[in-house]
């Protein structure tokens, strides 16, 4: 399929032809006709009613200008949110992720089912010691200027990453680089980062210790490569439409914040020839219901959410078009636990026990959500089912009288109880969430407190370590492997540990995973590190994300997978 | 009138300076900051971002900063459209906004006068009921009920209209957001301009004319230049609000107008999108109360600057 051209139709304006005498053939965009037969042109109007006759004829005019049909190779998509920047630097968000998939491709990379595979780099050797990876480029990579895609890019890029000038939030993701952390922090010239070009062809990263995960890394958008001489030439500024190049499976052709990304096809792609889309257009829908009426009106093709109130709806309107698979994703409460009285493990366990974990997935969010006994979702690469907790299938009346007991242990009950204060971040779902759980909480006479804040007070409050009793958390892997989410327990940790959690026992395993060779033998490590965090409990698991999308059934190679991702080089659609 | 005009646009200044320092105060005062997210950012990383974009520095050298910045025009970088200047943002979403309003406010005041008009020479009878009822309705319903209302009916089951987006701003594509952001402002035009027009109607002056036995559209239009004043009032805040963007408006129905970065810049702590957004709406209620002064002086023959 032939790549849109440089004059492409999709930014055409539409023009408002015949202005209200019978218009003859309106063209739509995409390069469509309609052709009409004129119509006689009205009696001259007579004073008085001149704006309303002309009104009268606009009007047929405006809706067919309206009817939904438009070529047949763009995949319209709407995204929950707007990106904040296009520079793999800069960017933080899921949504922002997606769209650098659609225009960058690092080293490694995902296909539709979310299998880790070659990217820029054809092949690559690992040296014995799991310290040095050697990544050999293949030949046909190139930019979207028909510019090789080389070794020394890669260079560029990720010194770029690390340079503290850059500000890269998030750099630290690969301080698994040899000297990244002292590179980021300024301490050691950008020159002595662990990347070197051993020709243009091939790049060599040392790491600073063996990481089992460091493939899996590379497929994050701060490992994504920036074209060196957009960035010579414009600075930070260079991620704009016009001026950004990019080498992935499309090239930014505009974009108007809020408004709509216009993709479209680079030509010099190497899989150019499988690429059966001429273009996507990005279209970020923060408000869902209104996503969900253009979904119906046929006006994007898919959208990344479902409004949790119409769930029902959708599930009895669209079978074919919905599509809910799990996700990467945890929903779960953290305790402060050097704050009493939730430094005790009675009293963590004892609240844990008491929640119908199935009542708030399936009631509270429409069966988005999966009830999670583990901390680590299911399905992560390699590390098989998390573990989880014991008492899972033990029957809830069971539940409740051990729950009781840990309490009255812990010095509570109805004389004395237990009064906690509850910080969330405002969203309707997380309040339906508390309230439903503190409600069950109230079986052992607990008396729950809501504080709730606007999203940056909440993570604001978390960021400044000051005491609290119980706050509403989450996460979402930054790349497929459970050390990402069983980092969030370590005690060096400081940013994201909002637990306070501090335990040598837990600090040394996560330790010796970190430094075991064997894929198998580290996973099994990682297990026993989780079910350390499932008896002490410093975060109180609650639920795991699925990803919802809407998806119209003219899509083909979209696929569901955990890892939520979907590029639209697989992606065909047919009418 | 031209001393009215330096004069008022004198006093503007340090009117837009006090608003700008309270504006830049209240903001640092809201907790946390740019860069606080979900996902917290290493305390060494913070520390960098902090010192690019001129967060490190002490609150009043960050305002003196920053003021001279505005005066040479420059509205700052975006912490979070970080690939562009505020200016570059505005630049595109500021004509959107005004052109939505300048629509509706065109609409609000061709279909509201009417209205008025209306219920106030007839009366009694059908058409005041049905001024009344559609005046009713567009104050009592709140927008963010009749956007969506409106997409349902002619996105969704008449099939004549888009459901949203701007499409470069297709005529298509901003009937249904004019619509929705005309009318509330339909149903208070039309509100003063009944009341006013009954209270002229009923004026000695008004009086003299009927007894001259002139026509009817002659005593109209008569009472109708008195009626307006009300209206020419309303004109001013109500136009700055229009000009400026609607959130609900345009999140609805997806317009890349400036009406969101107001929400969405205070809700992320983008400070310089914040304080960019008060200084345009500050400049806004300033010009057009000026206007609607001037205007006044062109309506009310008692009103005269010389």
């Amino acid at each position: 399929m032939s790549a849109v051209a440089g004059a492409s139709p999709l930014s055409v304006p539409l023009p408002l032809a015949g202005r209200g005498r019978g218009w003859g053939s309106i063209r739509l965009p995409h390069g469509l006709k309609i052709t009409t037969t004129p119509t006689p042109a009205p009696p001259p109007p007579r004073k008085g009613k001149g704006i309303a006759a002309t009104l009268l004829c606009l009007l047929p005019a405006l809706f067919l200008l309206a009817a939904p049909a438009r070529a047949d190779t763009i995949w319209r998509r709407g995204e929950t949110a707007d990106p904040g920047s296009l520079d793999p630097a800069k960017t933080s968000t899921v949504v922002e992720a997606h769209i650098l998939d659609e225009l960058l491709e690092g080293l490694v990379t995902y296909d539709n089912k979310g299998v880790l595979k070659p990217g820029v780099a054809a092949r690559w050797d690992v040296s014995a010691d799991g310290l040095i990876y050697t990544f050999h480029l293949r030949p046909d990579a190139r930019w979207s200027n028909g510019a090789p895609v080389t070794a020394d890019d890669f260079v560029f890029s990720f010194r770029r990453l690390m340079d503290p000038k850059t500000g890269a939030g998030y750099a630290n993701i690969l301080y698994t680089v040899k000297n990244a952390e002292a590179v980021n922090t300024g301490k050691l010239p950008v020159e002595t980062l662990g990347i070197r070009a051993l020709d243009p062809a091939t790049c060599e990263i040392t790491l600073e210790r063996p990481t089992a995960y460091f493939l899996a890394q590379l497929t994050h958008f701060t490992a994504q490569p920036v074209y060196p001489p957009s960035v010579a030439q414009y600075g930070d500024a260079f991620a704009r439409a016009g001026r950004l190049v990019s080498n992935g499976a499309f090239r930014l052709k505009s974009y108007l914040p809020n408004d709509a990304l216009v993709l479209e096809k680079n030509p010099y792609f190497h899989d150019a020839a499988e690429v059966a889309l001429d273009g996507e257009i990005i279209l970020p829908l923060e408000d869902q219901s209104a996503a969900l009426r253009r979904f119906l009106a046929g006006e994007i093709d898919s959208y990344d959410g479902v409004p949790v109130d119409q769930i029902a709806f959708v599930r009895a309107h669209l079978p074919d078009a919905f599509k809910v698979a799990p996700s990467l994703g945890s929903y779960f409460y953290a305790f402060d636990t050097k704050q009493k009285p939730f430094d005790d493990i009675r009293v963590r366990k004892a609240l844990s026990l008491v929640i119908d974990r199935e009542f708030l997935a399936n009631s509270i969010w429409g069966g988005t959500m999966l009830p999670g006994y583990s901390f680590v979702p299911p399905g992560m690469a390699g590390y098989g089912a998390p573990s989880t907790t014991g008492w899972k299938d033990e029957s809830p009346f069971d539940r409740e009288d051990e729950a009781k007991r840990l309490m009255a242990a812990a010095g509570y009950g109805p004389e004395h109880p237990l009064q906690l204060t509850f910080r969330m971040n405002q969203s309707e779902n997380h309040k339906a969430t508390a309230v439903a759980v503190a409600d069950m909480w109230a079986v052992l006479g607990v008396r729950t407190t809501f504080i709730v804040t606007d999203a940056t007070t909440h993570y604001a409050f978390l960021a400044s370590k000051q005491p609290f009793d119980v706050v509403r958390s989450g996460w979402f892997a930054d790349y497929p492997d459970a050390q990402n989410y069983l980092f969030l327990a370590e005690s060096d940790n400081p940013g994201l540990n909002y637990a306070q959690f501090s335990d040598p026992t837990y600090d040394a395993l996560m330790h010796d995973a970190a430094v075991q060779p064997d894929a198998g033998e580290r996973q099994k490590i990682l297990h026993k590190a989780e079910a350390v965090l499932l008896a002490q409990l410093p975060y109180l698991p609650l639920m795991t994300y699925q990803a919802a999308n809407l998806v119209s059934p003219k899509l083909r190679g979209w696929e569901t997978n955990v890892i939520d991702h979907h590029p639209g080089r697989y992606v065909s659609k047919v009418e | 009138m031209l001393r009215l005009i330096l004069t008022r646009l004198a006093s503007a200044i340090p009117t837009l300076l006090a608003v700008v320092a309270l504006s830049f105060l209240l903001m640092r005062l809201a907790p946390g900051g740019p860069f606080d997210a979900e996902r917290a950012l290493d305390p060494k990383i913070l520390a960098n971002l902090r010192r690019i974009y001129h967060l490190d520095l002490p609150l009043p050298a960050q305002f003196g900063y920053y003021l001279w910045s505005l005066l040479h025009g420059d509205l700052g970088p975006s912490t979070h459209w970080r690939d562009f200047s505020v200016n570059d943002l505005f630049a595109k979403a500021l004509p959107i906004s005004v052109q939505l309003g300048v629509e509706a406010i065109a609409l609000a005041l061709v279909v509201g006068i009417t209205l008025g008009i209306t219920g106030a020479v007839w009366r009694r009878g059908p058409a005041a009921f049905g001024v009344a009822a559609l005046s009713t309705f567009g104050l009592a319903v709140p927008i963010f009920v009749v956007a969506p209302l409106l997409q349902v009916a002619f996105g969704l089951t008449l099939r004549w209209l888009p459901v949203g987006g701007w499409a470069d701003g297709a005529p298509s594509h901003q009937i249904l957001p004019v619509l929705t952001l005309a009318l509330p402002q339909i149903a208070i035009v039309a509100r003063l301009t009944q009341a006013a027009m009954r209270d002229a109607l009923a004026a000695p002056h008004i009086r003299t004319l009927r007894a001259f036995g002139l026509p009817a559209w002659h005593i109209n239009a008569h009472a109708l230049r008195g009626a307006l004043l009300p209206v020419l009032s309303y004109l001013g805040p109500a136009a700055a609000a229009l000009l400026t963007g609607s959130i609900v408006v345009e999140t609805i129905f997806g317009i890349p107008g400036i009406g969101r970065y107001f929400v969405d810049g205070a809700l992320s702590r983008d400070y310089t999108l914040v304080m960019a957004t008060v200084v345009i709406v500050g400049a806004m209620v300033v010009v057009f109360n000026l206007l609607v002064d001037i205007a006044y002086g062109l309506v009310d023959p008692r009103v005269r600057y010389d």
